[in-house]
């Protein structure tokens, strides 16, 4: 039994590292909808296409708060490279909405849905 | 992102994955190492830092790194086992300096092995004058191993034609004040035994003593955490 224990232990211990590293792909689901990026993504794509900027500002402010709690769960398996790329985007879509341009709001969303896409996929 | 967080967690994985490994792999003394294998170890290491700190990259793909070379490492402790010629062409073979006293200057020039490199590894075998060595060998881990010649050799009791006690291994009996009773059965005591001994000897409770074991005499050493009795 003794022996028994100390080959399960450390495969158990094992198996669970591979878990956590490689859980960020499933942990950036949603589990309600104060923490789906994706649905606030699509909702400012939308927003921006048709240039209602007040519900832009409002959405990005959800993106973020979204983007908080989702951060939390899969630092630990995701790029932090990643990471930084994302909170850079934020900021020049925030600079593309408070400066009301159509252009730059389309290319910095289309950019950011791609950074959220290669996130553990 | 709470880098200091991660860094802990991943800190943690590389730690414990390293302490699996490596404990997988087998235990091997620094100094018995060849070169091949001190560089394994340098690099296996620094894969395990750069799982932690490296917060860039992906914990896994370093994991897999880490995971890779000691699979490696591994597969060639198997192959090694099983094809020894593999095995010395990997890590080399013994080689000859010193035979019946007199020095092998091709061999060590063949090896790049200098005389200043063989007289500091015969002063660290004790050996100051190199008329006492009969042979010498350089193995493959770098280390010298030297042959005295017979009449330099220290003297054994089987010289002397004595007869001696069977000596074997002390059991550890307390450990850090803590009784190990598998040892104990191992040796065919109790612990009713043990703590008679120890308060014959004035100590009240196993929790006093550093150390105690019993050698194959039967003869019971005790260290105490303080000086509780003359």
């Amino acid at each position: 039994m003794k022996k028994t224990f100390k080959i399960i232990l450390p495969i158990i211990v094992i198996i669970s590292f591979i878990v956590i590293m490689n859980a960020g792909g499933y942990l950036k689901k949603p589990l309600d909808k104060e923490d789906d990026v994706y649905y606030y993504l699509k909702a400012i794509e939308n927003n921006i296409y048709n240039e209602d900027w007040e519900m832009a500002e409002e959405n990005l402010v959800l993106l973020e708060n979204a983007w908080d709690k989702v951060l939390f769960r899969i630092q630990m398996s995701i790029e932090g490279i990643r990471i930084n790329d994302f909170f850079a985007e934020m900021a020049h879509l925030k600079g593309a909405i408070n400066s009301r341009s159509r252009e730059i709001g389309i290319i910095e969303i289309v950019t950011l849905i791609e950074v959220w896409n290669q996130i553990e996929d | 992102m709470n880098e200091a967080f991660t860094v802990l967690i991943r800190g943690i994985i590389g730690f414990f994955t390293l302490l699996i490994f490596t404990r997988i792999l087998g235990k091997q003394q620094i100094s018995q190492l060849t070169l091949f294998e001190y560089v394994l170890g340098i690099t296996i290491g620094s894969t395990a830092s750069s799982l932690t700190t490296d917060l860039n990259t992906s914990a896994w793909s370093h994991w897999v790194g880490l995971f890779t070379w000691s699979f490696l490492v591994y597969l060639l402790q198997i192959v090694a086992i099983k094809f020894p010629k593999f095995a010395a062409y990997l890590n080399g073979e013994p080689e000859l300096i010193i035979v019946n006293g007199k020095i092998m200057d091709k061999k060590m020039k063949q090896l790049r092995y200098s005389l200043s490199d063989l007289l500091e590894q015969l002063r660290s075998n004790n050996v100051f004058d190199l008329k006492q060595v009969e042979f010498a060998v350089l193995e493959s881990n770098g280390q010298l191993t030297v042959l005295k010649k017979s009449q330099y050799e220290t003297v054994t009791a089987q010289d002397l034609g004595l007869k001696t006690d069977y000596s074997g291994i002390a059991t550890e009996l307390i450990i850090y004040g803590i009784v190990i009773q598998e040892n104990l059965d191992r040796v065919g005591l109790t612990k009713k035994w043990l703590l008679d001994e120890l308060k014959n000897r004035n100590i009240k409770s196993p929790k006093q003593v550093h150390l105690a074991s019993l050698n194959s005499n039967g003869e019971l050493y005790i260290d105490l955490y303080r000086d509780y009795h003359n």
